[in-house]
């Protein structure tokens, strides 16, 4: 004999799965290649250039001017922070921990106003100007990868808000994975960035 | 538990605004409905428009810079400077306001009906470009307008183009990743990257290319336009800035703009050979290989720091290699047809004209990169970008022809279709071919002065090419002319027996079990085994 249970929350349709793959993750990947080869051939444009320079024994850097490693060393270890605390929100939000994933979003957003402050100080300092090459390419490498910075923090902000209005959970996360994967390139670019410029000078 | 709840995770995922779907959703009419269109086959049809009139000015260039050559040891109709504009906006506007454009747009119309996608991904996003590209390339043209451009001598004019530039590239790259992000992600059910057809796997693989190379040149304009905008002309004197540049129209990166040109063959072909393709793994790995060596990103210092790429052996391999994929591409085509029973139609003309094109510059490029031959900077680079972008405006307007129910919803006249394809492949061979014997005899590319006998002949033929174009070009427009001012046809949506998904009535509804869902279900009725 079968038995037959009328109950409402047996009879529930199971959840469908999200959509995979993820349209926001697909599209950001997309765009992060984009992006990745517009540093990339500035850098190769640098690097190339500072080897002629260098080849023909001349000096790559203006005379007096010396680029300090110590503010370079402080903005990559505030993004390596970020980066980490970024990924603390995905895992928050995997785990339907809504509080701590906002803590770490909006400390992502923080870390990030901190390097673009920090960097901006630092364009004070460094005593190079847009008027000559070398820091034409230092500027214009170093602010592409602000106004990536800053795009990115609007897109973890904007993420935030969403998931401040309910979107977003263990199970369908992809805006937050999206934000998160443009941060850490954001970040692996810095640290090339770094290498190249406030490192091998 | 009521049934009315709903978890937040079972809702389905939406990527489009409600009015961002297929043509079914009722849009708002006249200049808003214009402006605020997210309709996918409506903002195609944009593209499609303004990339013509684009050819139609880059065309107009190139018969003035095809004149002027008749007498190519003197300027007769302009002076130096003024040839030197000309021929940079006929290259820009040849590649980008024209080439990318247009494929963008048939891609944008026929790609999410072929994978049984309601609509293009990130629909917005994809007017946006369009709206940019229109406001990009009509201010590039006005930066020459005011003598700017490269070999500009109005600085601001110059400042104006970089920005420009920039901006259409930006258009472009976000178009390219609507597409790409469509065919990856969109897919109806059933549809594995493998069962693709062929023509959106090729606008996959452009896409992602054309995204990577564009990026690295939205970087080099920003860059560019630094220099410039502080007057420090460490990189970009008005007079540089062309050289910059030529990596985008030289081999290898001139091909990509040619790889959906293989897709549209590859969908045509078995269509009207009446035939299931065989081999289709091998048409999607050839149009894979040729889109990963037409990448030329990586030779964008071969024209300013580093001319000796030209020379290294990866450039000489891959020059030669990428004949490969488009013979393995040509067997193909040529293997369903004899398989099948042919049948005549003017796009299956226009297929076989661009692969042809297609094919004669690969194999201009193989010759082009033996350095002793010295081809490089002649005019056997523009040979190769005209057999190239030629090859693109053929499978462009072919396209047209064949997928003109979701392109124009009226069908264009077959004779005239013939005509032009004839026309096209005789004035493109005619138009190009010439300039590989000019540079062998040390024309150079982009400027006139003394040549060696037979180059004026040479001209002459490439001149008369260039008219034989134009005339096809016309014949096009007359057509397509009247096809848009006839009354909407009543043949149905399947006018060729088409075998992929966009020839559907329902593409959204079908699961798809092969990469030819409608070929096999008519097989099926016919009682044919698969």
């Amino acid at each position: 004999m079968t038995l037959v249970i009328h109950d409402d929350s047996i009879g529930l349709p199971p959840a469908a799965p999200p959509a995979r793959p993820r349209v926001l993750l697909i599209g950001t990947g997309f765009a992060l290649a984009g992006i990745a080869m517009a540093f990339a051939g500035l850098i190769g444009l640098y690097i190339g250039r500072r080897a002629e320079v260098i080849e023909a024994n001349q000096s790559w850097l203006p005379q007096g001017v010396t680029i300090d490693l110590t503010p370079g060393n402080v903005a990559l270890v505030g993004l390596l922070i970020s980066s980490v605390v970024m990924q603390w929100a995905v895992y928050s939000i995997a785990n339907d921990d809504r509080p701590r994933a906002y803590l770490a979003l909006g400390l992502t957003v923080l870390l990030g106003a901190a390097y673009i402050n920090g960097m901006a100080f630092n364009y004070t300092q460094i005593g190079i100007t847009v008027h000559e090459p070398v820091g034409l390419l230092i500027f214009t490498i170093t602010g592409m990868h602000l106004a990536m910075a800053g795009a990115g923090m609007l897109f973890v902000g904007l993420m935030t808000f969403r998931a401040l209005g309910g979107q977003y959970s263990g199970r369908d996360r992809e805006g937050i994975v999206a934000a998160a994967m443009y941060w850490h390139v954001t970040v692996l670019i810095f640290v090339v960035i770094w290498f190249t410029i406030f490192v091998t000078k | 538990m009521a049934m009315t709840e709903t978890r937040p995770e079972a809702a389905p995922e939406s990527v489009t605004a409600p009015d961002a779907a297929g043509d079914e959703a009722v849009p708002a009419g006249g200049l808003a409905g214009i402006l605020g269109t997210g309709r996918h086959a409506a903002i195609g049809r944009l593209w499609i428009g303004t990339s013509l009139v684009f050819l139609v000015v880059t065309g107009v260039l190139g018969g003035v810079l095809g004149a002027e050559r008749l007498k190519p040891d003197t300027y007769n109709i302009l002076d130096q400077d003024n040839y030197a504009q000309t021929l940079s906006l006929h290259g820009v506007g040849g590649v980008f306001l024209f080439a990318i454009p247009i494929l963008v747009g048939i891609a944008t119309i026929v790609v999410p009906n072929q994978i049984g996608a309601e609509s293009l991904a990130f629909p917005r996003a994809a007017a946006a470009a369009f709206w940019a590209y229109l406001i990009g390339g009509g201010m590039v043209v006005v930066s020459y307008l005011i003598n700017g451009g490269p070999f500009g001598g109005n600085d601001k004019g110059v400042d104006l183009f970089l920005a420009s530039l920039g901006m259409v590239v930006v258009a472009l790259i976000l178009a390219s990743l609507c597409l790409a992000t469509t065919v990856l992600g969109l897919r109806t059910r059933g549809m594995s990257l493998g069962r693709v057809p062929l023509f959106a796997w090729s606008v996959l693989t452009a896409a992602t290319i054309w995204i990577a190379s564009l990026g690295l040149l939205f970087g080099l304009l920003v860059l560019l336009y630094l220099d410039h905008r502080y007057r420090l002309f460490a990189f970009a004197g008005n007079n540089d800035i062309d050289r910059w540049l030529r990596w985008t129209m030289t081999p290898p990166q001139v091909f990509a703009y040619a790889i959906p040109v293989l897709g549209f063959a590859g969908d045509v072909v078995p269509v009207f050979a009446r035939t299931r393709a065989r081999r289709s793994g091998l048409a999607l790995g050839a149009i894979g290989a040729f889109a990963g060596l037409s990448f030329g990103a990586w030779t964008y210092l071969g024209s300013t720091d580093n001319p000796r790429i030209y020379q290294q052996f990866l450039f000489v391999v891959a020059a030669f290699l990428i004949v490969v994929p488009v013979l393995l591409f040509a067997g193909f085509f040529a293997d369903t047809l004899m398989r099948g029973r042919p049948k005549l139609g003017s796009p299956l003309l226009f297929a076989g004209a661009s692969l042809l094109m297609l094919l004669a510059g690969v194999v201009v490029g193989a010759i082009r990169a033996v350095h002793s031959l010295g081809l490089v900077d002649t005019t056997a680079d523009a040979s190769i970008a005209h057999y190239a972008l030629g090859a693109v405006a053929i499978a462009a307007i072919g396209a047209m022809h064949y997928w003109w129910p979701q392109v124009l919803t009226r069908p264009l006249k077959e004779g005239l279709g013939v005509v032009t394809a004839v026309l096209l492949l005789i004035g493109v061979f005619a138009l190009a071919l010439p300039d590989v014997i000019a540079g062998l005899l040390d024309q150079q590319r982009g400027s006139l002065g003394t040549v060696r006998d037979g180059v004026e002949a040479l001209n002459a033929v490439s001149f008369v090419g260039g008219i034989v174009v134009a005339l096809a070009v016309v014949i096009f427009i007359i057509n397509l002319a009247a096809s848009l001012a006839s009354s909407p046809d009543k043949t149905g949506s399947d006018p060729w027996n088409g075998q992929t998904l966009e020839w559907a009535a329902d593409p959204v509804a079908v699961t798809v079990e092969s990469s030819t869902p409608l070929f096999d279900s008519k097989e099926a009725a016919e009682g044919v085994a698969p």
